[in-house]
């Protein structure tokens, strides 16, 4: 990864990024030599208002890569450059590299070199749909298990918020099912007493509380959205999907009846306008298809609560008998290849319960584990 | 339908009061000992039905979703003045019409002042309806969750799950413990203030006999596991609503039993309950709810054992509940209009005074089209007849009046419920109290929340020496016409 401090500056001209090659240099501080490494850029994989995202190549090492390209205003430091250079782990984009990049206009850009992960889950669940079919519920339990994981690290270690969980940025592997959160570009590290703005996340993600413009939320607003991509990949189609930001609203309020005055409270103690129609809950085995196991309709419901504080941490998510599964000891993919790594935790269960994590390491890992501290490895 | 074989028992109505009522009432107080002054079930007829809600008027719609809802409840009136609630199912709900009718007249045979008991039910055509006590201070769903000045107090909670537990516990004694999806919208609170359980969920409705479907929120475990429920789901039911009390909110049972193993009970208080219990209170009530809430259906209580639980734990037990409410009981009086002032003193002078201002300004919206009608010689002729009765009804010569009004209304071509008002009061001075209820009983059947057939109506029932019965129409013109003058305000 490149240095803090510093970081080379490559020109290149204009945004027309494919078939360019950047080249950029690292190292050569502290006695270190310098290298250069060039990437051949290969195709746009997304655009938005923050820029573009590219997939690359790496001409040294022909590794593939995904660069995401934002404009730097020279004042500020960049919060997702920061965000991302600390974190660490199998369920979130690690980040590779990074430098700066100007044009012949003196626009600066940052580049950010990220692992490439060639599909997402917007793309998965269309797959589906397309086919006209539901995804397999193995898929769901070990994709969700994973966003609750990378949730859990996020919100725990670094205090992250993501402020933006939806399918397009989730990333999925293929071959090994292994799940990457990226795109860090709305989140924030959310202080107690600080205030945030509430317009953001995306809109059929969106927690009630920001629609109710409450600026005091927590991390619980990245449950209701991972609650959300549940429904949905249950579903096949998204649980809420409001036309606007008053439907959206409207949407929640089908499903899970008009918030109570407490869970109005709960959400935005500063709201006082209660003129809603009153509503009664939609039944929540009657929001999925028949025969659905009551461990997801379970699950779901303790993640899509109105009141904030009431939604299970990820960390207890993980824990929840619907992932149950893939905690036995012969649990494998469909094709019959093992599972991608679920149980290397490391900072994450600091401040858990015992009991916690007793539930979060199966019992067949925890054999393992301790028959490797009983015969360290060289004895 | 079925008239023939019904018998109205009617201990509170005198029988005089029969003007329309196609039986003779029997009078027998022999019956009903659980509760005073109730009918036994019977069978209405659709016209009934229909004059007693102004033709399932939109406008007494009390249940929520209003007319899209696939069944609908509307507030109305008997012809004996007797408020009811009129629960109309849609067309493929009750296929079977001797079903319907054997399930409505078991659950009419249950009388206690713990329901909002079943008065009778009409079975024509594709038509099932239900008719059952009409309760005016709404759902507890409203107080506890939705209320709009005041939160319920504890002691006002704990009495509703008490008097919930007695309803349970006397429908189970009488081989009736099957309720349908009990939740906050199934308990209403009298006129006294008192919660009860709504009959209306007590009708099942089955294709096969054995399942059947159910709209909670939460559902009970052994329902996804089996499609069925049994009377061990409603003691889980009763569980999630003891966490709607203790909560304010809606909470997945699972989720709530999770808190309470960790002793979490703070997470799950209703903000607006702190300091309104000690610790022990809450303790009690969590454990019983985590007794209603287990996985296995037999190791939940049963409701005799519910009451007996929740019995000590009552508190302020003489206070009304009207006063635990804070909802305005029939004994004290809102301030009245001048019009009300003039009706509860029976001033019938005052009641011509403003009868005269108000003119026919509250007849738009209902008066007819009359830009075609209005040249043809009949319609002239009704035209002159309404105005020689108006005249006559200004120089208080009320005897022409009714005489001329009476042609108005007898032509037929047009629709006015000023001109029922205004005859009605010309009964009212002639002392011919029963016309002039009629009267004013078929303004509201055209004009469904016009306050002053309301205030006519306590006149006469007034007149009629029916003072109980004129007090709540009383009430209902001021609730009618405060409503009308806060919608007024608003334009």
């Amino acid at each position: 990864m490149a240095d803090d401090k510093e970081m080379p500056a490559a020109v290149v001209d204009g945004n027309e990024v494919t078939g360019h090659i950047i080249s950029t240099t690292i190292g050569g501080k502290n006695g270190e030599p310098k290298q250069t490494i060039s990437y051949m850029a290969e195709r746009v994989v997304g655009t938005g208002s923050f820029g573009i995202v590219f997939q690359a190549k790496c001409l040294e090492t022909g590794e593939t890569v995904a660069i995401k390209k934002v404009l730097q205003d020279r004042r500020y430091k960049n919060r997702e450059l920061q965000l991302m250079r600390v974190m660490d782990h199998p369920n979130v984009i690690s980040l590779k590299h990074c430098f700066f990049s100007t044009t012949s206009k003196n626009e600066l850009f940052l580049n950010l070199v990220m692992e490439y992960v060639p599909e997402s889950m917007y793309r998965v669940l269309k797959h589906y749909s397309s086919a006209n079919q539901r995804m397999p519920l193995i898929y769901v339990k070990l994709y969700m298990y994973q966003i609750f994981r990378g949730l859990a690290y996020i919100h725990t270690v670094p205090g992250v918020c993501h402020r933006d969980l939806k399918p397009q940025n989730l990333l999925v592997d293929p071959l090994t099912h292994q799940v990457k959160i990226c795109d860090f570009g709305s989140a924030k590290q959310l202080i107690n007493g600080e205030a945030n703005i509430s317009y953001i996340c995306s809109r059929f993600y969106r927690a009630p509380e920001l629609i109710f413009g409450a600026t005091e939320y927590t991390t619980s607003i990245d449950i209701w959205s991972a609650g959300c991509v549940l429904a949905e990949l249950l579903l096949g189609q998204p649980l809420f999907p409001g036309e606007n930001a008053v439907d959206q609203l409207v949407e929640i309020i089908k499903v899970l009846g008009t918030p109570t005055r407490e869970e109005i409270r709960c959400m935005n103690p500063n709201y006082t306008d209660f003129r809603f129609p009153q509503i009664k809950a939609h039944p929540w085995h009657k929001v999925f298809h028949k025969r659905m196991p009551p461990e997801a309709i379970d699950l779901a419901s303790r993640l899509l609560q109105y009141s904030p504080s009431l939604r299970c941490t990820a960390l207890e998510a993980c824990a929840h008998s619907f992932f149950d599964d893939l905690r036995e000891a012969n649990a494998r993919l469909p094709n019959s290849r093992p599972l991608p790594p679920l149980f290397n935790f490391k900072q994450e269960l600091a401040g858990a319960s015992p009991e916690l994590v007793n539930k979060l390491i199966p019992d067949h890992v925890k054999r393992q584990l301790g028959l490797n501290f009983l015969h360290p490895p060289g004895t | 339908m079925g008239l023939q074989c019904s018998k109205l028992t009617m201990c509170c109505w005198s029988s005089q009061f029969n003007a329309s009522v196609l039986e003779a009432p029997d009078v027998d107080n022999d019956e009903n000992t659980e509760v005073d002054c109730l009918p036994v079930f019977r069978e209405f007829t659709l016209e009934q039905l229909k004059n007693a809600t102004s033709g399932f008027a939109v406008e007494n719609i009390v249940s929520e979703h209003g007319e899209k809802a696939p069944n609908v409840v509307y507030k109305g009136k008997l012809e004996n003045q007797r408020r009811i609630a009129v629960k109309r199912f849609n067309r493929m709900a009750w296929p079977d019409a001797r079903q319907f009718l054997e399930e409505a007249r078991s659950v009419g045979l249950l009388r206690n002042n713990r329901l909002t008991n079943l008065l009778g039910c009409c079975c024509e055509g594709d038509e099932r309806l239900l008719v059952a006590e009409y309760m005016p201070n709404e759902t507890l769903a409203k107080h506890l969750f939705h209320w709009e000045t005041h939160p319920m107090k504890w002691a006002m909670r704990l009495r509703v799950v008490l008097h919930l537990a007695q309803a349970l516990e006397y429908c189970t004694s009488k081989g009736r413990a099957l309720y349908h999806d009990l939740n906050a919208y199934r308990i209403l609170f009298d006129e006294d203030g008192n919660p009860r359980l709504s009959t209306f969920g007590l009708m099942k409705n089955s294709r096969d006999g054995k399942s059947y479907s159910t709209n909670l929120a939460f559902t009970p475990p052994e329902y996804l596991r089996t499609g069925r429920v049994t009377p061990e789901s409603v003691i889980y039911s009763f569980g999630t609503l003891l966490l709607d009390l203790l909560s304010g909110k809606h909470i997945p049972p699972s989720h709530a039993l999770d808190l309470i193993r960790d002793r979490n009970l703070q997470m799950l208080t209703d903000s607006c309950l702190e300091g309104q219990f000690s610790d022990d209170d809450g303790t009690e009530l969590v454990r019983l709810a985590s007794r209603c809430l287990q996985y296995e259906p037999r190791e939940r209580p049963n409701p005799k054992s519910l009451v007996a639980a929740l019995t000590p734990l009552q508190k302020e037990t003489e206070a009304p509940s009207h006063v635990l409410m804070g909802i305005p009981h029939s004994a004290s009086f809102t301030p009245l209009s001048p019009l009300g002032e003039a009706c509860s003193r029976r001033d019938l002078t005052a009641i011509h005074e403003v009868l005269e201002k108000i003119s026919y300004k509250d007849d738009e919206g209902v008066t007819n089209e009359l830009s075609f009608q209005m040249w043809t010689d009949q319609m002239q002729e009704t035209l002159n007849s309404k105005k020689k009765g108006d005249v006559a009804f200004r120089q208080k010569d009320f005897r022409e009046a009714i005489e001329c009004y009476t042609q108005f209304i007898d032509g037929g071509t047009m629709v006015s419920p000023t001109v029922f008002a205004r005859r009605s009061l010309c009964y009212l001075m002639n002392e011919m109290p029963q016309e002039a209820l009629n009267d004013a009983m078929q303004a509201q059947v055209i004009s469904p929340v016009w306050h002053i057939a309301s205030y006519l109506q306590a006149a006469s029932l007034a007149a009629l020496g029916m003072e109980n019965e004129a007090q709540v129409a009383l009430k209902e013109g001021a609730t009618l016409e405060a409503k009308k003058n806060a919608t007024a305000g608003h334009k």
